[in-house]
């Protein structure tokens, strides 16, 4: 029987604006949350979507991407019919070849999808934060006959020119697409998730790699000559939280959107469906010591507090200790603050070591990185 | 180790009161996170023993549930399993529901020719060990079978195990009860055996009588049969035997929290349990906890003190909540105060009231009530 969607996630990027996070590490496989990764999200939508068959398309730094994603049962997608495997360039008779855009990164997997011989192809982002099922997007597209439907989120007038902005009729219907434009005459911003019918998907991919001009983008290419062809393409309205968090602002603000103080009835709430899931660690329990203080913030299990944490995110394996002060930062997996230490609006990336007594980021509104590369240069 | 099946014995197992009405002891919640049998399953995975089989007395449901996927214990679950043996005999008649009954009924492995070992345990005694150098003393000693003991300079803090006397070439001479000894050689009701012995063991169990359990057997070998070798064990070990020795283990590591790191959070010995999903806590504005172990999932916004929070947990502003092991899903609601309570899954604190038990004698709320 021929599976009726396959879902393919784009997760090869570097994600250079958050700087040292994805030095040795792709974006989507940075923490996010205290127990998760950024494409845990992605992986729990699809799973959530009941689609049992995923691809990840992995290329920056892919080993770590690689190994965590494994046969994707983290996922649930070992079951019979499940499938999942990350996809990084390969050789083939004509050469090695990278991956040179994100429609070129699907082309080059025809291999993969043909095998499968899927009805419809979902094509997303493995580095965005929202939770969703694409089920009702999946049932849109087929309503509408469609041979794409985007996801959009109707976004701040004002920031409509940094999105691919979507112009569509009565019907959303899509009349026409523009990547950033200066003068937006829509705000339906792309959310750079898709679903294709598969044998048109095909045929666009081909003929786009055969254009030497193309940038081999489903932004700048695949979507526009398919809207030149007048073929039908149809917006799909995502409403909801969702987040991109491409730089260490909009990282640390999405991670602080997940505290008690911050919450709202739109900002994630994991115990509610659709269900986010993760790598289980085999931590022990977390231990709140007798001199912690804890308020505003979340704890993954591994951790132990001995000091003071207001309003932060704290992951499995981080030591806090005693007469540490760490408020609005993000301690990713295996840091230690060490005795007295002070830490305010900071990411502090894995098995980063903050000495005893030191001072990070005290008195300041900005958010400052701190990484495992400088732990080792002192 | 792939001579070696592990079986895990909850028969052997004291109950704990109400707590073990309705699921064995062996998949009860322990330290908020687990069930006594990760530990067992754990010290099997660890020590490179994949061949597992859970001899199942009663509430199989219970087990089921907690071991259902193999793959968050074995190492490799295609070339080794992890089992739950269930003695069909004795559940239609109560007398035949015996451990040696139960390895009876399930043999299979003992057909398996690459099998020379057996290991048996008992989940109740709470331990970290390594069973690779006690099954290597087990081969060099010569004899055909050994047992596991541990030495308790202060034997009250090992009510119901059973006593040893060991003679001078380190045999078991004789097996006892006395729970007014000050000191001790205890027995961990840990078996290494043969596996072509354990076969005679069974054939002998036979002519002796039908409702023969392991631990009569093995007396009965020490007696008439063969030379037990006893193997000394020098590291943690807890034996859960009562609801009180339930409370007063578990607060042990609210009291000493170095045990939180040395025994649950060393790398090289992982304990592993089964996984729920659940998010990491959420601390609310108002929260205050303090020298407290919480499981994932909880949501936290009054006073703990001194207390275990297992998965799922609701602690409401204004609730406050002292030295207490919290089963999941418990709720305690603003203006409860409780102290020495143990409370079960689902238990919902609703009125504004004073709940308090002593530290020997905790309060327990049965599963799902409303209080």
């Amino acid at each position: 029987m021929a599976r009726k969607v396959i879902a393919m996630i784009l997760a090869g990027g570097k994600g250079t604006r958050l700087h040292a996070l994805t030095k040795k590490i792709a974006k989507p496989a940075v923490y996010f949350g205290g127990k998760y990764r950024i494409i845990d999200f992605s992986l729990s939508n699809v799973a959530n979507s009941d689609i049992e068959c995923c691809g990840v398309l992995t290329q920056y730094e892919s080993v770590a991407l690689n190994n965590y994603i494994g046969n994707g049962s983290t996922w649930g997608f070992d079951g019979v019919n499940g499938k999942c495997s990350a996809l990084p360039p390969r050789q083939t008779e004509e050469g090695a070849n990278w991956y040179e855009g994100t429609a070129d990164a699907i082309f080059q997997n025809l291999d993969f999808l043909d095998e499968e011989d899927p009805q419809y192809v979902l094509i997303l982002s493995g580095d965005h934060i929202y939770k969703t099922s694409y089920s009702d997007m999946i049932d849109f597209h087929i309503k509408n006959n469609a041979v794409c439907t985007i996801s959009v989120l109707e976004v701040d007038w004002k920031e409509a020119s940094r999105f691919g902005i979507l112009e569509v009729d009565d019907k959303d219907q899509i009349t026409k697409f523009v990547e950033k434009p200066k003068e937006p005459k829509s705000n339906l911003a792309s959310m750079g998730v898709y679903i294709f019918t598969y044998k048109d998907l095909r045929k666009a991919l081909i003929a786009d790699s055969k254009d030497p001009k193309s940038e081999h983008d489903f932004g700048k290419n695949i979507i526009p000559n398919l809207l030149a062809d007048n073929k039908k393409l149809f917006a799909y309205r995502f409403h909801g939280y969702w987040r991109d968090v491409g730089t260490l602002d909009s990282l640390h603000t999405a991670n602080m959107e997940l505290l008690p103080s911050n919450r709202t009835a739109e900002t994630i709430n994991f115990d509610e469906y659709p269900i986010v899931y993760s790598e289980d660690t085999h931590s022990a329990p977390q231990f709140i010591s007798k001199k912690a203080v804890v308020t505003d913030s979340l704890i993954n299990q591994g951790a132990i507090v001995k000091g003071k944490v207001i309003q932060s995110v704290i992951s499995n394996e981080v030591v806090i200790e005693e007469g540490a002060y760490v408020n609005r930062s993000v301690i990713m997996p295996g840091v230690r603050i060490g005795k007295n230490a002070y830490v305010n609006n900071a990411i502090i990336g894995p098995k980063t070591q903050i000495k005893d007594g030191e001072e990070i980021n005290k008195g300041k509104d900005t958010v400052v990185l701190i990484d495992y590369e400088r732990s080792l240069q002192k | 180790m792939n001579d070696v099946v592990a079986l895990i014995d909850l028969y052997s197992s004291r109950g704990l009161d109400l707590l073990t009405k309705d699921r064995p002891l062996a998949s009860t919640t322990f330290l908020a996170r687990y069930a006594f049998i990760d530990f067992s399953l754990s010290n099997f995975s660890n020590s490179g023993i994949d061949n597992i089989g859970i001899l199942v007395k009663d509430h199989p449901n219970s087990i089921n549930k907690h071991i259902s996927n193999p793959n968050a214990y074995l190492s490799n679950p295609k070339t080794g399993f992890l089992s739950l043996f269930i003695n069909e005999k004795g559940i239609i008649n109560p007398v035949f529901n015996t451990d040696l009954n139960n390895i009876k009924e399930n043999d299979y492995f003992l057909y398996d020719s690459k099998i020379k070992y057996v290991v048996i345990t008992d989940p109740s005694f709470v331990k970290k060990v390594d069973y690779r150098p006690i099954i290597e003393e087990h081969k060099k000693s010569g004899r055909l079978a050994s047992i596991l003991y541990t030495h308790a300079d202060d034997a009250s803090d090992f009510p119901y195990a059973q006593k040893l006397v060991i003679d001078s070439l380190n045999d078991v001479q004789k097996v006892y009860d006395d729970d007014r000894a000050k000191e001790g050689d205890i027995l961990l009701n840990t078996l290494i055996v043969d596996k072509s012995f354990l076969i005679e063991l069974l054939k002998l169990s036979n002519n002796i009588s039908i409702g023969y359990n392991l631990g009569e057997l093995v007396a009965y070998c020490i007696k008439y049969v063969a030379k037990i070798h006893a193997i000394k064990f020098d590291g943690y070990v807890r034996h859960v035997a009562s609801l009180q020795t339930y409370f007063k283990w578990s607060m042990e590591f609210i009291k000493n929290p170095d045990l939180i790191t040395d025994l649950l959070a060393d790398p090289e010995w992982n304990f592993y349990t089964t996984t729920h999903n659940s998010r990491p806590v959420l601390y609310g504005p108002n929260s205050k906890v303090t020298n407290s172990i919480v499981a994932n999932g909880a949501t936290i916004n009054g006073v703990v003190k001194n207390s275990i929070i297992s998965r799922d947990v609701t602690i409401e502003e204004g609730a406050i909540v002292e030295n207490c092991i919290l089963f999941t899903h418990s709720v305690v609601k603003s203006g409860v105060y409780l102290k020495n309570v143990i409370c079960d899954k689902r238990v919902t604190f609703k009125s504004k009231s004073d709940v308090e038990g002593t530290e020997e004698n905790p309060l327990y709320f049965p599963r799902g009530v409303n209080v």
